[in-house]
């Protein structure tokens, strides 16, 4: 238990009337251990964010559960959940989604100065350090690149040091040379400072910057991969149809 | 470094956890922030100072809101302080003067005022729903809200006060001079009755700002930050508020023409029928969104303008109704009292003359709802169309050109403004009709009915003036990723 940063089990949600409606999720068992790298892959309306949200509490689950640090938190309260992503959940997304009126510095230490915690200055020049902006930490995210934008976000995901770091499309509204940039920093996260971090991506080359890929099709986990390569990824992205027959024909 | 630390050494949380312990955050009961045992909650209140800076024009639309809202209702305060420093005649002046005039000014002042915080408020749902995604509790979110708007009012609301008292000052000469009261009343300080406003002003800004954040900061996350695109329902008290309102009104009206207008005093006919247009107005604002989305679903727009306002009026009919309302109200109430007036001269004319005081306070009162309710629409207008920059841009993106753009929001302007004309004409048929059948015209008046139409036209063209000038704001040069 100790050494699964998240784990999920036979998590479903549905949209709509139970029987009906969408499920976005239908039964999924994932496993992230301590310091893993996972990238979350599938087509579009496979379920990977909904499983972000599920994770991060920003939806409830129609069913089955969620635990953090092997702590179950899926029937939290709304204020607990939102005490879980201060404490022990990290986000970056595709647009960046930092406060426009914040400078980069303020920006990142928010989730400690939310959290009723001293935003110590030196941490906050540091964790900028690392992402490689120090010399911005005063600088609005207009006045900055969409890369450096992503860098600031990375650097606020990791502040409060959380138990893992959701990535939903990092790299999504990147050009291909900034976006290396940014997973190398994420691999760098996982391989030298233990981090966990769940990523869901479309884009093959980032994937295989992850220790495993997981793959989704309507909801379900279809396959796995461990040790990645851009190619391997791609090749099995183009195949996901035989995945989920073998998947489901395993199932039965 | 904190990253660092956790590789190291197991966070807190994961010893407890280890432990057995009861996690902090797992009793829902220990809600209190910064309670033993609760997660502690930072400070929001910093964050508002830069947000404010970031928003220089919603927030001077609603602290111009607070500033007039207080200058409309404090003259009005004071002349009820005034009142209880006198006696006679004089004392029943002005309590009339305060109480009627300004109890129907401060009802309408603050349903803009409501009104106006609401819009900026939701304005800033994706605000919220980042926050709420970072980790800021609930508690946190509403509390920026609050004290921003707590912060802006005050200062709003006590910048207000200044004019409010030459305006009372003012306000007590014409009435001297007017021969209404004696010329031995004698102003009466006002710090009291301008405190008085001031709070209440106050208050009820911190009342919308709490009503409109409500949603966004208590609902899930995810459903918080869906964009509110599908079928609108009114919220049940709104629509009881609306019906009571307008069933009040209706209730007026009809009193006038079965109890009052028999009344040997031709005036107690004017007390009831100048209530039902306003009442009525009100009740029909407050149903607005219901009422736009039936109106504009009812037509289908020919070309791509036309197509694309009426689309967006009948779908988000609660963000266009906020314009829609100020027009429903000044229509209503200045064709209704105007006409009122109109027929009191007319029909007094034998008797000795219409009373002049109640001619005074008629047109007290149209003067400052009309004002009042311009400013509004205005405002409505600048707040609407700057909330949907962004998507305004998605169309000229799509390749829409900025024209087309701007004549749809010009098209949606002229829905609301005919829509709210008509409504207004409707609300102020409820006075009109009434009371000149007490006045003994029958149920059109003999004369006068000019008014209706030029004040409906001088309303839609106040519709579509500031919708046009919101739109001519719009940029559409610059990158994909701006604005």
């Amino acid at each position: 238990m100790d050494t699964m940063a998240v784990q999920v089990r036979r998590l479903a949600r549905v949209y709509g009337d139970h029987q009906l409606g969408v499920r976005a999720l239908d039964g999924v068992d994932l496993d992230f251990p301590r310091g893993s790298f996972t990238a979350v892959m599938g087509p579009s309306g496979s379920g990977k964010s909904t499983l972000l949200s599920c994770v991060a509490g920003l939806d409830r689950p129609t069913e089955g559960e969620v635990l953090v640090d092997g702590e179950n938190v899926t029937f939290w309260d709304e204020d607990a959940r939102s005490r879980l992503r201060r404490e022990r959940i990290g986000f970056v997304f595709q647009s960046f989604h930092l406060m426009p009126y914040l400078t980069a510095a303020q920006n990142v230490a928010l989730p400690l100065r939310l959290a009723g915690r001293k935003a110590d200055p030196r941490l906050v020049r540091t964790l900028l350090g690392h992402v490689g902006l120090a010399e911005r930490a005063g600088h609005l995210p207009g006045e900055l690149s969409g890369g450096q934008q992503q860098r600031v976000a990375i650097a606020r995901a990791f502040v409060a040091s959380p138990a893992v770091v959701l990535a939903d499309e990092p790299t999504g509204a990147l050009d291909s040379a900034t976006a290396k940039e940014i997973l190398r920093l994420l691999r760098a996260a996982v391989t030298d400072l233990r981090q966990t971090i769940v990523m869901v991506t479309h884009d093959p080359v980032a994937a295989s910057y992850a220790d495993r890929v997981v793959f989704l099709v309507d909801g379900r986990v279809a396959g796995h991969m461990a040790h990645p390569t851009a190619d391997a990824v791609a090749g099995q992205l183009a195949h996901l149809d035989q995945l989920v027959a073998a998947g489901s024909a395993v199932a039965r | 470094m904190s990253a660092a630390r956790t590789a190291t050494r197991p966070s807190k949380r994961a010893r407890r956890a280890a432990a057995g312990q009861a996690p902090v955050g797992t009793r829902p009961a220990n809600r209190r922030p910064g309670g033993p045992g609760g997660g502690r909650l930072g400070r929001v209140g910093w964050l508002a100072r830069p947000s404010l800076r970031h928003r220089p024009a919603a927030f001077l639309a609603a602290a111009l809101t607070v500033f007039l809202g207080t200058v409309v209702i404090g003259p009005f305060a004071t002349m009820i302080e005034t009142a209880l420093h006198s006696s006679g005649d004089d004392r029943l002046a002005l309590l009339i003067m305060g109480g009627v005039v300004g109890g129907w000014g401060l009802v309408i002042v603050l349903f803009s005022l409501a009104s106006t915080i609401g819009i900026t408020v939701r304005q800033r749902t994706d605000e919220v729903v980042l926050l709420r995604t970072i980790g800021a509790a609930g508690a946190q979110v509403r509390s920026l809200v609050r004290g921003e708007t707590l912060a802006m009012a005050s200062v709003a609301a006590a910048l207000g006060a200044v004019p409010a008292w030459f305006g009372a000052r003012a306000l007590l000469d014409a009435l001297r001079s007017g021969e209404v009261v004696g010329d031995d009343v004698r102003f009466q300080g006002g710090a009291l009755a301008l405190l008085a406003t001031v709070v209440a002003t106050v208050l009820v800004a911190r009342l919308a700002a709490s009503v409109a954040v409500a949603r966004a900061s208590r609902a899930p996350v995810r459903e918080a930050g869906a964009e509110q695109v599908r079928e609108y329902r009114m919220p049940r008290w709104r629509l009881i508020a609306a019906a009571t309102l307008l069933l009040y009104g209706l209730g007026f009206a009809v009193v006038t023409m079965t109890v009052t207008g028999h009344s040997a005093d031709p005036y107690d006919a004017m007390m009831t029928a100048g209530n039902a247009c306003v009442m009525v107005s009100i009740g029909l604002a407050v149903a607005a969104p219901g009422l736009l989305k039936r109106f504009a679903g009812r037509f289908r727009g020919r070309g791509a303008a036309a197509e694309l306002a009426l689309s967006n009026a009948a779908r988000r009919s609660q963000l266009l109704s906020a314009t829609l309302a100020p027009v429903i109200v000044l229509t209503g109430s200045s064709i209704g009292t105007l006409m009122l007036v109109d027929i009191d001269v007319r029909s007094m004319a034998g008797a000795g003359g219409a009373d002049d005081v109640t001619t005074l306070l008629n047109v007290v009162v149209v003067v400052m709802i009309s004002l009042f309710a311009t400013i509004m629409v205005v405002n409505a207008w600048a707040a609407a169309v700057a909330h949907r920059r962004a998507e305004l841009r998605r169309l000229w993106l799509v390749g829409a050109r900025p024209r087309t753009v701007r004549a749809s929001v010009v098209v949606e302007s002229l829905v609301t403004g005919l829509l709210g004309a008509g409504l207004g004409v409707a609300a102020a048929a409820t006075t009109v009709v009434p009371f000149s059948w007490a006045r003994g015209e029958g149920l059109v008046p003999d004369g006068g009915l000019w008014v209706a139409p030029a004040v409906a036209a001088v309303a839609i063209g106040v519709a579509v003036v500031s919708a046009t000038a919101a739109a001519r704001r719009v940029r559409f040069s610059g990158g994909p990723t701006s604005g």
